[in-house]
Formats: C-alpha cells, structure tokens, sequence
C-alpha cells in the first residue's frame, strides 16, 4: 500500500533526470546514426539520404582502418602497462616502508592534473630533453624527438599516458590489498612459501576483481583517447598517431565529412558494445564465484 | 508538510537551470548583439580570422575602429586548429559574422556551401587589384566573388643577409646558381635549410614552388579529365623536390615544428629558410637584429619559369547569416582604407592586394624583378581541395618514397571524386 | 613479525618513481620562473633571477581570473547538482527496484557507460546549439546528465550496502519519501557523496573534449581550454606558457595537498564498493 503511494513521488524525481538524460544522450547518439545515412557534409544546409554509402566507404577508407589499428594498439598496450606498473606501486606502498604517506600522496598526485595540460608539458621534454638524454646514454639510434617520429610518436604518447593515468589505478589496487588479512600472510610465511608464491597463490587471486574492474575500465577509457594526442602529435607524424576519436573530430568537422564520420562513429560504437558484452559477461561470471 | 512542493522544486531547479542557459546564451552567441553599457547599445560584430601572426596588429586596428565607431564592439576569435574549429560552429549553425581566411581550399569549401554572402557588388571590390579577384574566381570555380583579398602572401627563399655576405654569396637566380650556393654553404660547414617536419605542413610552401614552376601547364585539367596522374606527370618533378629537400640540417628533421624553427633559424642554425613570408614577423620577434631577405626559388635555369609563388593571405568574408551586415561591412571598409591596409602589411611583412599600397620593406628587394615582370604564379595546393596533401608530403620527406606518395595522391584525388 | 620490519626494497623503488613523478613538474616550475635566456642556458638548474612576474604577465595573456572563474562555476555548479540530482535518481532506483519501469532504467543508464563519446560528439554540437546551450551552462547540464551512468552505479551499489529497515521505518512513522531521503538516506550517503564529488570535480575540471566543442568564445573557455586556444599566442615564450600551466593546474594541486587524505579515501571508497 505504503509504495502504491509513493510511486508517484519516485516518479516525480527520477523523471526530470531521465528526460534530460534521454534528450542529451539518447538522442544524439540516434541522430549520429541518422546523419550516416545521409551525405551531409556539415556546412551545407541541406542533405539527403543515402544509405549505406557511408559505410561502404568506411571499410575501404585506410585512415579509418590505420586510426583503428593504432587506437586498440595504444589502448592494449597503455592498459597492461599501467596495470603492471600500478600494481607494482600499490604492493610497494602496501609493504612496510617509510614515509607512507607521503609517497600515497605523491602517487596518486598525477590523477588530479589535466591530461592536456601534463601532455604539453611532456612535448617540450620530449622536444628538449629526450635528445640529450639519449645522446648522453649514447643510444644514437633514439636520438630524435620521439614526437616527430613514426615508431617512436605512439610509444612516446602511451608513455605520457601511463604517466598520467596509472595513479588512479594504483589507488583502486591499494583498496584491494588493503582489504586482504595479515593472517593468510602469516599463515603462509609459515608453510615457508616464498614472495612470488605468495603474490600468486594469496594477493592476486584476492584482488582479482580489481584486477578486472581495473582492466576494464582502463581499456575504455584509452578507447577513447583523445587529449593527449592533440597536444603531443596533432596526430602525426603523417597521420599514424590518429585515434578514431581524434579522427571523428578533425574530419568530421573540418574534413566535410560530417555524415561519413557519423557512420565511422556508428561502427565504433558497435564495435565497443562488442568488447563490453564480452567483458561484463566476464565480469557477471566473476560475480557468480565470489 | 514540505514533501511534494520540495520534490517539484528540485525538478524545477534543474528544468530552470536549463532554462537560465538558455536566457544567457544570447550574451554568447557571435552575432548581433545589444547590451547595454552606459545606457548605449553597441553591436557586437564577431571577427573570426585564421592568423595567429596577425592578432597584435588587428587588436591595433580593431581599437582605432571602435574608437570612430563607438556603437560597435569589435570581437577577435583566433584560436588554433581555426578551420576545424570554424566549421564546428558552422555545423551548429553559429557562423561569427566576419571570416577571415586564406584564399585556398577552406575558402571553396565555404563559399560552395552556402556560408558566405555574395561581396561581387561590395563597393570595395573596386580598389582591389584584378590578379587576386581572379584567384579567388578560379578557387571556387563561380564568377561570383565570396569574399574581398585584402593581403597576398609570397612564397620564397628566406635567408639571412649576414651570412650571405660572410659566404661571400649573392642572390641565386637560376638553378646553376642555387646550386653553387647549396654547396659553399655545406663545405663552410653551414646548414643550407632548417627543417621542421614535425607540423605536417612545413615542406608544402617548397613542393608548392615545384609544382608550379615544373609541372605541365594544363596538368589540373588533364587531371580532372583524366588524361593523366600525378603517378606520371608530377615523377620528375617530385624527384627533384625530394633531392632538393635533403639540404636541411644533421640529425633529425622531425624534432623541431613551426614555432620551433622560426626561433632556431632566427638564432642562426641554418643560412636560408623554406618558408614564406608570413614566417618573417615570426623570426623577427625572436630575433629583432637578424638582416633577411626572400628571393623566389631559381629551380630551372630558364630565368623566366623561376615564379614567385603568391596568393591571398587573407580575405574578409561575410556570414550569409549575419544578423549586422551593415556594421560588419563598415568594419570592413575601415579595414581597406589605404592607411589601415598599410599599417597591417608593414607590421605583418605581407603584400596588400588594394592598389596603391605597396609594400616597400627593404626585406623584399630581391622579390622586385619577380613582381614586375609578372613572374607570379598561385599556390597549386589550392586547387586540391580537401586532400590531405600535408600528410602525405610529411610522409614522403620521411621514406623518401615517390612512386608511394604519387600513388597516394592519385588515391587521394580519386576518393574524394568519387565521395 | 612481517611487521616490523621496513622494506627497503619497496622504499627505494618508490624513491626511484617520485624522481619520475616530480620530474615534469620540477621542470615546469623551472620553466615558469626564469627569462628566455636563461632557459636556453639550462632548464634545470635554480635561476639566477627568480622571475615571479612571468606569473603575472602570462594570467593578463590568458585573462587568467576569468578563466578560473569559469572552470569554477563549471565545477561547482555540475559537483551541487550532481550530488543532489543523482543520489535522489539512485535512491528511487534503487527502492523500485522490483517494479519494470524503474530496473529498466537502471539498465539504461549503466549501458549509457558503454556508448563512445565520438558518435555522441558531432550530433550534440548541434542540439545543444539549437537549445542556445552551447555555452557554460549547456556544459553544465552535459556534465550533470552524463555523470548519471557511472554515478547511479557507484550510487545503487552504496545502497544496497546499507541496512534496509532505516528507511522503511521512517515511512511507516509517515514521513513522505522526501523527508525519509534527505533526513535519513542523504546524511548516510556521506560516504559516497564525497567519492562521487570527488571524481566529478575532477573530471568538470580537467575536461577538455566537451568545452573545446561546445564552447566558442574565448571569454567563456575553461582553464584547460584556455592553454589550447593560447599555445599560438605563446609562441616562443616558453616561460609564460609554462608559467599559464603551472596556474591551470594549481587549483587542484592545492586542493588536493590540503584534503590530501581525505581525496584518496574517497577515491578508494568508490573502488571497493
């Protein structure tokens, strides 16, 4: 009786937010796939419809094949190595060591700055220092600005990433050592198992759901990359550094290629409900065990 | 009793928020606008232009108009990546009032598209040398004039004066010479070029030159029909523009950008500078002493077919929906008046396109034969609309592969036909 | 007896990394403080004349206070609105949960998560414009709005943490839906009010995508903003871009040295739930 009556009420509340929330999301990603079937080029103001012609030059385009390739490279490769590299922050700041606080603090620092911003930042290193580090290490085959260069542009952005975006994950690690008891350690310690042992008999499996909330997360957000590319490559050198997200933008604005890149979007957006799909199932799977 | 009257307010905040917006956008919006200020009403008039050389000077003259013009407010959008930026707006629907842009592809873009007004009746268009009205007829392929040239840039050689004179060089005028030139600048132990092939578009100003002078006169047409590829008819000279870029700097020529090189060449890291003058005021702000001058590529020893590659730096155009078409224009006006169009090519080194302004700095001694013989050819890479030839260039200059960027080219060119 | 002794192996990887981690902003303050001279000289090292006024002359270049003020309206405007708007959303979500209307919903918004911003990015530039939102305050409502997806989550998830009867005995006692939410539900969602204020906070104020195209007059840019539209205006004046970074950036790394502490628990709150 009591939630008969208040149904209106919840209704009441919820409403506002989901229409605005429909009319700000929902609708323009429908209007993104209406505007892949027209020609619309973005400065005319008429258009017609086409079909399918957009996504037949979409699968031929070899911009939009090569801003593939390099976004799941960029986004795999950033996202092992800021796991690898956070989960190695988070056991050293979960062990005994001085200043613990201190180096929490300095650590997940990097996660408050704005990606543009420590990305210019990273340009002028690589512009400025990169060379006579390299020079000084005497490693002449890297002596160039890594930014300008064609293997050496991507790496040098999944470095700035890693830099940037390993503090976050490196506090969601900590939370799940911490939640791990002193005594399955004692108890090991006991039986005399060494620390690789340990961290893969009792701290991985123990935090094996941040693991792949981590996983998850990092992946569709490098997906995604966008800022760090504007201020470190503009996507260069001659366009291998562009991401989709980079390249919806840039010609999609300026290209005139408004309705081809709307339907470039579309493929997009099917090909990360794929990857979603796959990984929340993982992830239902995961919940089942626990 | 607060339940209902509170759970409608929230909604309500969040509805009026939205609302609110709405009501403070107008203040936003580039066109016409009336605010209040003193009991005045003072239009506001967007000016959206593309040089980042230019916002000091045009600040200048903006304040000098809006002190004869007190009810209008000037306001200067520049902001980098300008041509995405700008057609993000148009694609909302929000075009500022005034464009400013280059006579090239973007320029066709727009005026095809229905963004710009007809200026072919525009009173001012009297004063503006024939040469550049034509340019931008055969731009956007209409009889039509879509916007008013008010400055040409040129393409040439820069170099610096001190060390011409301490090489003992003059001014090369045909191949031979350039040659000489290139090879007592290397056995000095100088650099010829300095190189900034980390921004896409730094080797285009020389490609454009090469285009012009070497490639088969009716090259585009036969393109177009075609009779021909850029595989077969731009072979030889593309060859010959890749050897001739290899004259930069020791190390990695991809390091430095624009920004980066006008510095580094103001403070002497090489003799001469693949640029065009627009990178002049640059180079002088960083370095105020340096002596330059600009002299048109001598690629061929036929001292006639050495052009100086010129187009229109910058045009003013008018929003097809501008809500103040009438103070937009005077803006304009004011703008090609003899003194303003002097004052704007003396500090910005550029050429006027409106009669009677010359430009008379002593950088440009050497470009004087060019300009009276009529030696003065268009920018090719304005007529290949929306390719990305930068990109392509950038990767020629790295892999040093013609037939690969020649393909890529006719690719190019046949995909955006075909779209 | 692990507990006693210090890791000295961890210490000193951890020393190594804050070298990594301080580096950039060592150098970004090196280069904010000195004259163009002196940078070409040796970025590293102390200079021989503290040039506090690049300060100065680069937050004139920027407008630099009504660029703060900006990213400051965004901020606390979308962080009031997010927290006030989102948790009612989860609440009734959360209590409704058996009924159609309101599960589905939950499965809306948490599939929203999974929608790429690019195809969202060229339409909305359109709508927004067409509501005459493309402004400040349209930036706003995007942020509110497309908060919900991962809030409601981390919201929902918070609730079904808690003991049920609090609220139930509430309304039995007749106090409406209303009263139970903010006079019970809300002070208990503290913990999570600071987790979500605290990752949409930095989120409004770091974004860059969404004010680069929703935004067109420079007056009403953000700080992040602002660093992109002056990087021509800067030139070859690397001090003063330098010195505009360090000011961007500076809000949030004050806050953050005083609150510290209580960031990170928030931060790590919203992992473990």
């Amino acid at each position: 009786m009591v939630k008969r009556k208040n149904m209106g009420t919840y209704l009441l509340l919820v409403l506002p937010a989901s229409i605005l929330f429909f009319i700000f999301h929902t609708i323009p990603a429908l209007m993104g796939i209406f505007y892949s079937f027209t020609d619309w080029n973005g400065l005319r103001p008429t258009y017609k419809i086409v079909g399918f012609v957009n996504y037949l030059n979409v699968f031929k385009d070899k911009d939009v094949l090569g801003a593939y390739l390099f976004t799941f490279k960029f986004a795999i490769v950033t996202t092992i190595l800021v796991n690898i590299l956070s989960l190695a922050i988070a056991l050293a700041l979960n062990s005994n060591i001085k200043f613990k606080n201190f180096f929490k603090g300095l650590y997940f620092m990097p996660y408050i700055l704005s990606m543009l911003i420590v990305a210019y930042i990273f340009n002028y290193f690589f512009a400025n220092f990169w060379i006579d580090m390299m020079g000084y290490l005497g490693i002449e085959k890297w002596m160039v600005n890594p930014l300008g260069n064609e293997k050496g542009s991507w790496l040098a952005i999944v470095f700035v990433t890693v830099w940037q975006s390993a503090a976050f994950n490196t506090v969601l690690y900590l939370a799940g050592l911490q939640t791990i008891s002193e005594d399955l350690y004692e108890a090991s310690a006991l039986d005399g198992a060494n620390k690789w042992k340990e961290f893969w008999g009792i701290t991985f499996p123990m935090i094996a759901p941040f693991f792949t909330i981590n996983m998850v997360l990092s992946l569709k957000g490098f997906l995604q990359v966008f800022d760090q590319i504007l201020a470190l490559t503009g996507g260069g050198p001659f366009g291998v550094t562009r991401s989709i997200a980079f390249l919806i933008y840039k010609n999609g604005f300026s290209g005139n290629e408004f309705a081809f890149q709307s339907a470039n979007a579309v493929i997009y957006f099917v090909v990360i409900v794929a990857i979603s799909f796959i990984q929340l199932r993982y992830l239902q799977k995961r919940e089942l065990n626990l | 009793m607060m339940k209902k009257p509170l759970s409608l307010a929230i909604a309500l905040v969040l509805i009026l928020s939205t609302l609110s917006a709405c009501g403070g956008n107008k203040d936003a919006s580039g066109s016409k606008k009336e605010e209040a200020s003193g009991g005045d009403k003072k239009v506001k008039i967007e000016f959206f232009q593309y040089k980042s050389e230019a916002v000091a000077t045009y600040d200048a003259l903006i304040k000098k108009f809006e002190a004869a013009n007190p009810g209008i407010d000037i306001v200067q959008t520049n902001v980098p990546e300008a041509a995405t930026v700008l057609k993000t707006r148009i694609a909302k629907g929000d075009v500022p009032d005034i464009i400013s842009v280059g006579g090239d592809a973007q320029f066709e873009d727009l005026s095809r598209n229905g963004v710009l007004a007809d200026l072919t009746n525009y009173p001012g268009q009297a004063n503006v040398i024939e040469n550049y009205k034509k340019t931008l007829q055969l731009i956007t392929g209409s009889e039509k004039l879509y916007g008013v040239p008010f400055a040409a840039n040129a393409n040439g050689i820069i170099y610096n004066k001190d060390e011409f004179k301490a090489l003992g060089l003059s001014v090369p005028t045909t191949k031979d010479e350039m040659d000489k030139v290139l090879a007592t600048i290397k056995a000095a132990g100088k650099v010829p070029f300095h190189l900034a092939f980390k921004d896409a578009w730094t080797a285009l100003p020389a490609w454009n030159v090469f285009v012009a002078d070497l490639q088969p006169a009716t090259f585009y047409a036969d393109r177009k029909a075609g009779k021909t590829t850029f595989a077969a008819g731009h072979k030889e000279l593309m060859a010959q523009y890749v050897e001739f870029m290899q004259n930069g700097q020791e190390g990695d020529r991809f390091a430095d950008g624009y920004n980066d090189a006008n510095a580094k060449f103001a403070k002497g890291s090489s003799v001469m500078y693949l640029q065009g003058v627009w990178a002049i005021p640059e180079i002088l702000k960083a370095n105020p002493d340096i002596k330059l001058g600009v002299f048109p590529y001598p690629l061929t020893n036929d001292k006639s077919k050495n052009f100086l590659v010129s187009g229109v730096d910058v045009l003013f155009a008018l929003s097809a929906s501008s809500k103040a078409p009438e103070e937009a224009t005077k803006f304009i006006d004011f703008m090609m008046q003899t003194d303003n169009a002097q004052q704007y090519i003396n500090e910005q080194k550029s050429f006027s396109a409106i009669k009677d302004v010359f430009q008379n700095d002593e950088v440009y001694a050497d470009l004087k034969p060019a300009f009276e013989e009529g030696r003065v050819a268009d920018f090719p890479d304005h007529y290949i609309n929306g390719m990305a030839l930068d990109v392509i260039i950038q990767e020629l200059m790295q892999k040093k592969n013609v037939d690969d960027a020649l393909k890529k080219m006719d690719e190019e060119y046949d995909k955006l036909a075909n779209r | 007896m692990r507990l006693n002794r210090t890791n000295w192996v961890a210490t000193c990887f951890l020393i190594a990394g804050s070298i990594f981690v301080l580096f950039p902003l060592y150098m970004t303050f090196m280069l904010a403080i000195k004259n163009n001279q002196e940078i070409a000289n040796g970025v590293l090292a102390f200079p021989k004349e503290w040039r506090w006024e690049n300060f100065g002359i680069a937050a004139d270049q920027v407008n630099y206070w009504q660029k703060f003020r900006n990213s400051s309206i965004i901020t606390i405007l979308t962080v009031t609105f997010t927290l006030l708007t989102n948790s009612f959303v989860a609440y009734a979500i959360k209590k409704k949960f058996d009924h159609k209307f309101f599960k589905g919903l939950y499965f809306y918004f948490i599939s929203a998560m999974f929608v790429p911003f690019p195809i969202i990015m060229l339409p909305v530039v359109k709508l927004t414009a067409k509501f005459g939102l493309d402004n400040l305050y349209g930036l706003i409502v995007l942020y509110i709005v497309y908060g919900l997806s991962f809030n409601v989550l981390l919201y929902v998830g918070y609730l079904r943490s808690l003991p049920q009867e609090l609220d139930e005995a509430a309304v039995v006692d007749g106090a409406s839906v209303w009263q139970t939410f903010w006079k019970i539900v809300f002070p208990l969602l503290a913990p999570i009010n600071a987790t979500v204020a605290i990752i949409t906070t930095v989120w409004a104020w770091n974004d860059f995508l969404l004010p680069l195209i929703m935004l067109d007059q420079e007056s009403q840019a953000t700080l992040p903003l602002a660093q992109f539209i002056f990087q021509s205006k800067f030139g070859q004046d690397t001090n003063l871009a330098f010195a505009s970074y360090l000011m961007a950036m500076a809000p949030m790394l004050v806050v953050y040295i005083l609150a510290q502490k209580w960031i990170i628990s928030g931060v790590t709150r919203g992992a473990v739930k």
